[in-house]
């Protein structure tokens, strides 16, 4: 058993860091009104996914004058979008959507 | 030199429990991972303490062996132990072995650390009877040991990145070996590429463990029915992003064994049976196998006698990894 001058016992840290890691990055400020807004649907390609993202823009559309939708269908729920939807959701969409699960 | 924080405390005791408080264990007590301990597993692996066996790029986590040797010493693992830990480890981190999906599912998915080779008979992994249960040290602390690391340094934290709706006992050990020795076929690991000599560990996901159990039949092809029966009920997931490496592990014991022994058939032909049944669209009361070829089906040979039953391990969205055992 490993013990310090003072007879005390040593031992080690198990982790990968503390969990609250600071994180530079910031969320958004929340929009106030959808209107005029882009919608990204994620789904995540399990089950259904995609058609409840379609059921939902479905329901937003009557709540505000959304300009239209960029959809991503993810090949997995254990990879992030491609590169190029990427691009497209960071460039052109305003509001994302997505979900968890399985 | 460690890497990791040290701590200290003025008792064994009060280092146990504070280990518990911490978060850090499986909910059972550990042994406290000195540096001296941890150095010992280290070299006899001989691996350095920073030396990277793996990353979970969307937790933004890179594992080095000294918090595989820091966990597998909290497990209870013999030194002798740390190779095979260490191997487990690298599988976990491959990445279609999908370590963030496969630990944060909510269906709770497990993982199977099957070992092969002779270093089975030469740490006392059980291969026979109650190899699925506790009694057997090598078996209860290198499962436990994979699982710590999956909590303490890749975050599978229950309630954090861990999201299991109810989880499994499986998850606080499952290792077992391959019963060779008594085995009529050709081992999990030599068919997948390596020597007799290689010991290995193969890494398979467990979302559900189900038991085809079959006193009737008398022959392969009757016990392979009733296998297919049972993997078809409840399925094999898969998606776009493993295409078609998705499999399925088919323990099977003395008793079914036994019958393909007597009629000679290997288990590339138990494969060429299994796999037009098993991904023949599914019907009412069952799921789609998303079985992309053939070799996805792996066949064990362990367990005991007296119950007539293989287990089906249903994966999670995975694909088994084999890992060689390095040998310092």
């Amino acid at each position: 058993m490993a013990r310090n001058g003072s007879d005390r016992i040593v031992t080690l840290d198990p982790t990968s860091g503390p969990l609250d890691r600071k994180d530079q990055r910031k969320f958004p400020e929340r929009r106030e009104t959808l209107d005029g807004a882009v919608i990204g649907l994620i789904a995540n390609g399990l089950g259904i996914t995609e058609k409840l993202m379609d059921a939902l823009y479905e329901e937003l559309e009557k709540e505000a004058e959304l300009i239209g939708a960029v959809k991503v269908l993810k090949s997995s729920v254990s990879v992030p979008p491609e590169p190029a939807d990427w691009e497209r959701l960071t460039s052109e969409v305003t509001v994302a959507i997505t979900g968890f699960g399985g | 030199m460690s890497l990791a924080q040290e701590l200290t405390f003025d008792t064994y005791d009060e280092a146990v429990e504070s280990y518990l408080d911490r978060g850090w264990t499986d909910g059972l007590p550990i042994v406290p991972p000195t540096p001296e301990k941890v150095a010992a597993f280290l070299d006899y692996a001989g691996l350095s303490a920073d030396e990277v066996l793996g990353h979970v790029p969307t937790r933004e986590v890179t594992v080095n062996a000294e918090h595989v040797a820091v966990n597998a010493v909290m497990a209870g693992c013999k030194v002798e132990y740390m190779p095979v830990v260490a191997a487990a480890a690298r599988a976990l981190l491959e990445e279609k072995a999908n370590c963030h999906s496969t630990t944060g599912t909510l269906s709770g998915a497990a993982h199977a650390v099957i070992v092969n080779g002779p270093i089975r008979n030469e740490l006392d992994i059980n291969c026979k009877a109650g190899c699925f249960g506790p009694g057997w040290r090598a078996n209860a602390t290198i499962g436990r040991a994979v699982r710590l690391v999956a909590r303490n340094v890749c975050r599978a934290i229950p309630g954090f990145l861990d999201r299991a709706t109810y989880s499994t006992p499986a998850r606080y050990s499952f290792c077992f070996g391959e019963n060779e020795e008594d085995s009529p076929w050709t081992p999990l690991h030599v068919e997948r590429g390596f020597a007799p000599e290689q010991s290995t560990v193969t890494l398979h996901s467990v979302m559900y463990m189900t038991s085809a159990r079959d006193s009737a039949s008398r022959d392969p092809a009757g016990v392979l029915d009733s296998i297919s029966r049972t993997v078809r009920a409840m399925g094999v997931t898969g998606d776009r992003w493993l295409g078609k490496d998705t499999n399925v592990v088919l323990v099977m014991g003395m008793e079914h064994m036994r019958y393909f022994a007597e009629a000679g058939w290997s288990k590339k032909q138990m494969r060429e049976y299994l796999f037009p049944k098993l991904t023949a669209p599914s019907g009412k009361g069952e799921s789609p196998v998303r079985l992309g070829k053939d070799d996805g089906i792996l066949i064990v040979a362990a367990g005991g006698h007296g119950m007539s039953e293989t287990w089906v391990l249903h994966p999670h969205l995975a694909w088994a990894i084999t890992k060689p055992i390095d040998l310092a």
